[in-house]
């Protein structure tokens, strides 16, 4: 298995050139230069004001060890500091271009100067030196969504078998969605490494618990109910299983990255504000771009219901728990977990797969989501604090 | 035997959750249980049933981790759910 040696000394498993807007009226020029160069992908920020949650996912985006080389493209007089950006980007040590489409004449000529940026870097990122690599090399994300009442049962459990022997042999895995793990509080805690994890990780299920207060959600619905589930304890334990039973090694706040190898929680939970409720996930995209920032280079993705999710920048490897959906929507699930539910698998066997095929995709096989162009990104505005640590 | 659709999470549960629908009268085995136990209820696809008697405050084992406690005495092969038991915060919030 090999990887991208880059400059800062992370590794990628991708090798894309990322065309990245700072407003939403600089799409349309991102779009046709990724458009018309094989290997460049776009994503952006539509907001004129800057947000200082979406410009951190903008840097660490850019700085992402999947992407080779950066070309940021502004209208010109939005907010948002291109400059800045461009900066902390570059301090990666790759290459970064930017261009104002108001100074370089409009729509054609930005067009053209992209595309010629775009055919070097890509030609440039060609070069990039190949080096073995092995679970300790790379990160893992972790996410659930379209989940039903099979997940606890099969999609999750599985995966987690595979992330635990992952981290066994040295890799790192970050989860989230932190509200949804209410219930499992003392279990949580239970498993936090030592005093400080344990402190943060007490202070995140406080804000998770006032924001799952106040917006009346996390709890257990009469659906669940009539799906089985008794306790709040057991459905948070039902999304908590994805992530494995390994200790937790530390909290990650949105944009940070783990320090070693092991298990990490990224609590990207903000501040109860008075006039304004932090946003938490506003989608499933947008909780896969904060792993992608926390230096995921791959996705994890469970699912019952059935999703079609995939990343601009990075593989998701789709896992799915119900038989029923796993038939509907075969061409979107890389690992059938249904079998579980048939009688016809274990959860050990269908982790086993799983972790056969993270290594497969991370050498460079396309995952299906890949294969079928799924490209999404969702970066919003995120108020109250959402990003403290910028 | 391992026809009947059930399964354990963690070999310290002391429920396991049907896979399909499964009639009062079902026989269920599984490893690490000493005798197959007779399904006194019948249990629905995603829910629970009991490994073995469980008695008041008992605490109810799902994953390895317990997920409540238990409020009427429960008999093995019986469905274990809201009429039967309470999670440990509603519980604590309830006082």
């Amino acid at each position: 298995m090999k990887g991208y040696k880059r400059s800062d000394g992370r590794i990628g498993i991708r090798n894309h050139v990322a065309v990245i807007y700072t407003v939403e009226c600089a799409h349309h020029v991102a779009d046709s230069i990724a458009r018309s160069v094989p290997g460049v992908e776009v994503l952006g920020y539509k907001g004129c004001y800057s947000d200082p949650y979406a410009f951190r996912m903008l840097v660490e985006l850019g700085k992402h060890p999947n992407v080779a080389g950066v070309i940021i493209v502004r209208l010109g007089c939005e907010s948002t500091d291109v400059d800045l950006l461009a900066e902390r980007i570059a301090s990666s040590g790759k290459r970064v271009e930017r261009m104002s489409i108001q100074e370089i004449g409009g729509t054609l000529a930005s067009i053209q100067q992209g595309k010629n940026w775009a055919e070097e870097m890509v030609r440039e990122a060609e070069q990039t030196q190949m080096v073995d690599i092995t679970a300790k090399d790379l990160i893992l994300g972790v996410e659930c969504g379209g989940s039903d009442a099979t997940s606890g049962l099969s999609a999750n459990p599985s995966t987690g078998w595979a992330v635990d022997r992952f981290i066994e042999q040295g890799g790192t895995v970050i989860f989230s969605e932190l509200p949804e793990l209410l219930g499992c509080e003392d279990y949580l805690l239970e498993r936090a490494q030592n005093e400080t994890v344990r402190n943060q990780l007490w202070d995140g299920l406080q804000r998770a618990y006032q924001l799952g207060h106040a917006l009346n959600i996390f709890a257990v619905s009469v659906g669940n109910e009539e799906g089985g589930l008794t306790t709040i304890e057991e459905k948070s334990l039902g999304a908590l299983c994805k992530a494995g039973t390994k200790p937790i090694d530390g909290i990650l706040k949105t944009g940070q990255r783990p320090e070693g190898p092991g298990l990490y929680l990224l609590d990207k939970v903000g501040m109860l504000d008075t006039n304004q409720l932090t946003i938490y996930e506003e989608n499933d995209n947008d909780g896969l771009i904060t792993l992608l920032a926390s230096g995921a280079h791959m996705i994890l993705f469970t699912t019952g219901r059935g999703s079609v999710a995939g990343s601009v920048l990075a593989p998701v490897i789709k896992i799915c728990g119900n038989p029923e959906t796993c038939k509907r929507m075969s061409d979107d699930m890389d690992i059938d977990a249904g079998g579980i539910i048939l009688g016809t698998a274990t959860v050990e066997q269908v982790g086993t797969t799983l972790l056969e095929l993270i290594y497969e995709v991370a050498g460079g096989q396309p995952s299906r989501a890949e294969m079928l162009g799924h490209k999404e990104y969702h970066i919003p505005a995120k108020p109250g604090r959402a990003c403290d640590v910028v | 035997m391992q026809n009947t659709r059930v399964i354990r999470l963690h070999e310290k549960d002391n429920v396991a959750t049907a896979l399909e629908d499964l009639p009062t009268g079902t026989s269920i085995s599984l490893p690490n249980l000493a005798e197959p136990i007779l399904l006194i209820q019948d249990i629905k696809f995603g829910h629970k049933f009991a490994l073995s008697n469980l008695a008041v405050e008992e605490r109810v084992y799902k994953y390895g981790v317990p997920i409540g406690i238990v409020t009427q005495s429960i008999k093995a092969g019986e469905h274990v759910h809201l009429q039967n038991l309470i999670g440990m915060q509603q519980k604590r919030s309830r006082g």
